[in-house]
């Protein structure tokens, strides 16, 4: 009678964990979604673009990743300092004419080589969460460590991007 | 207040050496003081602006370098960033706010201090042993937190402590070298002053002014020195020619001083000769006067005695001009005597109580024959103008010169008056306590004086006209007389009058009053004008015409006269014999009068209080007042007339006792 109780209990708890997992999940990606969006934002304020001037807005378009894209809005309209911001949802065939940082997301890996050379020259600051990003040819990559966000440069590919990182950003960065 | 007044005092007391010191040494300590604090609070002024501005720099760089670690809420690099604050000594600790507030990183080297609260505002807040900056770190106009550096102050205190012990080395450097220079400076201002002291003290001390103080510089002091030297100059001059003044003066005054010897030898033996003259004068006057009156003692007083014993004999009218020539004789006599004293100036006045009323009576009375036989009214009139006396007071006042000077002017207003009036009046005038103003006038209707003749009135042996002396007599010397006496008395005498109109002359006069006691006594002496009872008298009289004319007038009046013919041989005679009465004549051979009247008082008999009345042709004031000084009772002067010898002897053999 005992090992039975046991093993329900082991399905209970089983059962239990099933149908817990997905919500837990989905709240962490919520979250990190934010924190991205944050970054994503904090990024604009320490890059320099070629030609950039006082009236210069920034435009973040963001490939396959809405959700940080609405909490993006969400900032740039609650957005108060300059420059202003302006979120773009894009593909990865689209143009990136007048794009200032793109952020590239999940399930993108087979675009990346047309991404990059798009971006290449065009004064973009490419950033991207999935591992390899930076090896991959792009600028920054958000990277989780100590169970806290984090990020990788390459100012090889920056400077590819054309695109100016300050010292103080770089100071942050994690290596790889 | 005081303190100041005392501490002015005292310094005012000190050398002036020891005042250029201090004056230097105080100068420089304020002004030192005041530089020395004002570079303090300048160097720690700089001092705190450079550091704040450093630590202001350092938190602003910190507060960029903050940025990102707070927008990427990176606190590793936040902790690191603050880390670098420990090359900065003077920070104690400091942290990184995020833009909640909350501790997002912070630096610590002494682990046990607190976490500096929240300052809200950006700034410096000074703490009491630390200054607190407070920085927020913004980025792109996003407060993204807040940085505090907290740094102590202690560089602060050090760097003031610093700075004052440097002032305070300084200042006491810079005092030590001021006095130092001072007390050596000092003597050029302090040297030339005592240098020139010591040679004024010098000059005062030994009045010698030939020292002179050194000349040492062009300033005020060398201009006071010769200034100085100058004044000695000026002193030594001026001594000098004080000296030759003084010289020159002493020559002169000794000179004068001879000269003044030498004029008192000549005004001492000019006096001495005027002396000698005056008393020859004098002596030659009364000998003229003794030697003029003896001769008319017998002749006034034999006619005296014809007249008397035979008053309508044959020869009544010769008999009687002998005697008015006698008479007028007698005058011009005493006139000139009186003169000579005046002129002397020993005119002599004895005042006594008088009765003005009854003088003037009796010159009225005295007057009236000669008025009557120019076929003249006299009249005399008395009023006492004096309301506070009960009754009319007599005034003090020599009475002889009175009569003189009213008899004068009645009896000139008579001789000049030949028909009309005469009119005498006394009035007495009240003129302050214890003082009446006598006012004599007499009137008459003469021949009166021209004004041009008015001013030779009064002036001695002058008559108006020369024709006059012939027509009216006199020597002209009555009105000068009359005039002189009044003078003498403090009055005045003055003339009006008109040619053929008759005069007027005035005599105002200040008296004395007295007032009047025992009227009943006087009424009563003037009854006792009674011939005495006969009495024992002894005549002394050399001159044997003389001695016949008294005994027969003593005997007359019915005395036992005994006769002694000079002064020893009446001293003989008193000595055996008591006499009720002794009249003595003066100048006698062997002993004169006074020796006689000494020698009688001395004998100690009964004759000690005997009435002895000189009879004496001499009469100054000096010879009756030898004779009273000789013990006499009396004094007559010769001529002797009958009337006078009477009224002698009534007064003294009434008051022998019984």
């Amino acid at each position: 009678m005992r090992p039975v109780i046991h093993k329900l209990a082991i399905l209970v708890i089983i059962a239990l964990g099933a149908i817990g997992l997905p919500s837990k999940l989905q709240a962490q990606t919520l979250q990190i979604d934010s924190f991205t969006a944050d970054w994503i934002e904090g990024f604009a304020d320490f890059t320099r673009w070629p030609n950039e001037s006082q009236s210069h807005n920034i435009t973040i378009a963001l490939i396959d990743a809405p959700e940080v894209a609405n909490y993006l809005k969400r900032r740039a309209a609650e957005r108060t300092s300059k420059p202003k911001l302006r979120i773009v949802n894009l593909s990865a065939n689209d143009s990136f004419e007048y794009v200032d940082i793109l952020f590239v997301g999940a399930g993108n890996r087979a675009n990346w080589k047309t991404i990059f050379e798009k971006c290449q020259g065009e004064g973009i600051l490419s950033i991207g969460s999935q591992e390899g990003f930076c090896q991959s040819g792009g600028c920054v990559e958000l990277v989780v460590r100590k169970n806290r966000l984090r990020f990788l440069i390459n100012t090889d590919n920056a400077n590819q991007s054309d695109v100016t990182l300050s010292s103080k950003l770089l100071e942050l960065a994690v290596h790889p | 207040m005081k303190l100041w007044t005392k501490l002015k005092a005292l310094v005012c007391d000190w050398q002036i050496s020891s005042k250029i010191v201090a004056i230097c040494a105080v100068t420089s300590f304020v002004t030192i003081s005041a530089i020395s604090t004002i570079s303090v609070y300048r160097n720690w002024l700089e001092f705190k602006e450079s550091k704040l501005a450093s630590l202001s720099t350092i938190a602003d760089i910190m507060a960029s370098n903050s940025q990102a670690a707070l927008r990427f809420n990176d606190q590793h690099t936040a902790n690191e960033h603050l880390r670098s604050l420990s090359y900065e000594p003077d920070v104690l600790q400091a942290a990184l706010l995020d833009e909640t507030g909350s501790l997002f990183a912070r630096f610590n080297p002494d682990e046990s201090a607190t976490p500096p609260s929240i300052y809200p505002s950006d700034g410096i807040e000074w703490q009491p042993r630390s200054v607190v900056f407070t920085k927020s770190v913004y980025l792109a106009n996003q407060k993204l937190g807040t940085l505090i550096i907290e740094v102590d102050t202690r560089p602060f205190r050090e760097s003031v402590y610093q700075s004052i012990a440097a002032a305070i080395a300084l200042l006491v450097g810079a005092m030590a070298l001021s006095i130092f220079l001072a007390s050596r400076m000092q003597r050029l201002i302090a040297t030339p002053i005592k240098d020139l002291d010591i040679i004024a003290a010098e000059v005062r001390n030994s009045e010698e002014y030939t020292a002179r103080a050194i000349k040492k510089y062009n300033d005020e002091v060398g201009s006071l020195v010769d200034s100085f030297n100058a004044m000695l100059d000026k002193i030594s001059e001026r001594d000098s020619s004080l000296r030759e003044i003084n010289a020159n003066l002493e020559n002169i005054v000794e000179q004068r001083t001879k000269d003044l010897r030498i004029q008192n030898y000549a005004l001492q033996e000019a006096m001495e000769a005027a002396n000698a003259a005056s008393v020859a004068k004098s002596e030659f006057l009364a000998t003229t006067s003794h030697e003029l009156r003896t001769p008319l003692n017998p002749i006034i007083g034999y006619v005296e005695k014809i007249q008397r014993e035979a008053p309508n004999g044959p020869h009544a009218q010769e008999l009687g001009l002998i005697r008015q020539s006698a008479e007028q004789l007698l005058r011009l006599i005493e006139d000139i005597l009186d003169f000579s004293r005046i002129e002397n100036g020993t005119l002599r006045l004895t005042p006594e109580p008088v009765e003005i009323e009854t003088l003037g009576s009796d010159i009225v009375t005295l007057l009236k024959p000669q008025a009557t036989a120019k076929g003249l009214s006299l009249s005399y009139q008395f009023e006492n103008k004096i309301k506070a006396y009960k009754t009319t007071p007599l005034v003090s006042i020599d009475e002889g010169r009175l009569r003189q000077v009213m008899l004068n002017l009645a009896n000139n207003a008579i001789k000049f008056t030949h028909q009309g009036t005469v009119s005498l009046s006394a009035t007495l005038h009240s003129f302050g306590d214890q003082t009446g103003k006598l006012r004599i006038q007499v009137d008459d209707t003469g021949i009166g004086i021209a004004q041009a003749d008015q001013e030779k009135l009064f002036k001695p042996f002058s008559q108006i006209d020369a024709s006059w002396t012939r027509e009216y007599g006199g020597m002209g010397l009555g009105l000068a007389i009359s005039q002189r006496i009044v003078e003498t008395m403090g009055g005045e005498i003055y003339c009006q009058s008109e040619a053929g109109k008759g005069s007027q002359f005035t005599v105002t006069i200040p008296v004395p009053l007295e007032t009047r006691e025992q009227d009943a006594e006087e009424s009563g002496e003037e009854n006792s004008f009674a011939l005495a009872s006969a009495a024992k008298v002894l005549l002394v009289e050399d001159e044997a015409v003389n001695r016949e004319l008294m005994d027969a007038l003593l005997c007359s009046l019915g005395h036992d006269v005994e006769i002694a013919v000079n002064g020893a041989e009446a001293v003989r005679m008193a000595a055996t014999q008591r006499y009720d009465f002794i009249l003595l004549d003066i100048s006698m051979p062997k002993m004169d009068g006074f020796e006689a009247c000494r020698q009688i008082r001395a004998l100690g008999n009964g004759n000690a209080s005997t009435p002895v009345v000189a009879m004496t042709a001499h009469v100054t004031p000096e010879d009756k007042d030898r004779c009273y000084e000789a013990g006499m009772s009396d004094y007559l002067s010769k001529p002797v007339s009958f009337s006078k010898l009477k009224k002698a002897l009534s007064n003294w053999l009434e008051k022998r006792p019984a």
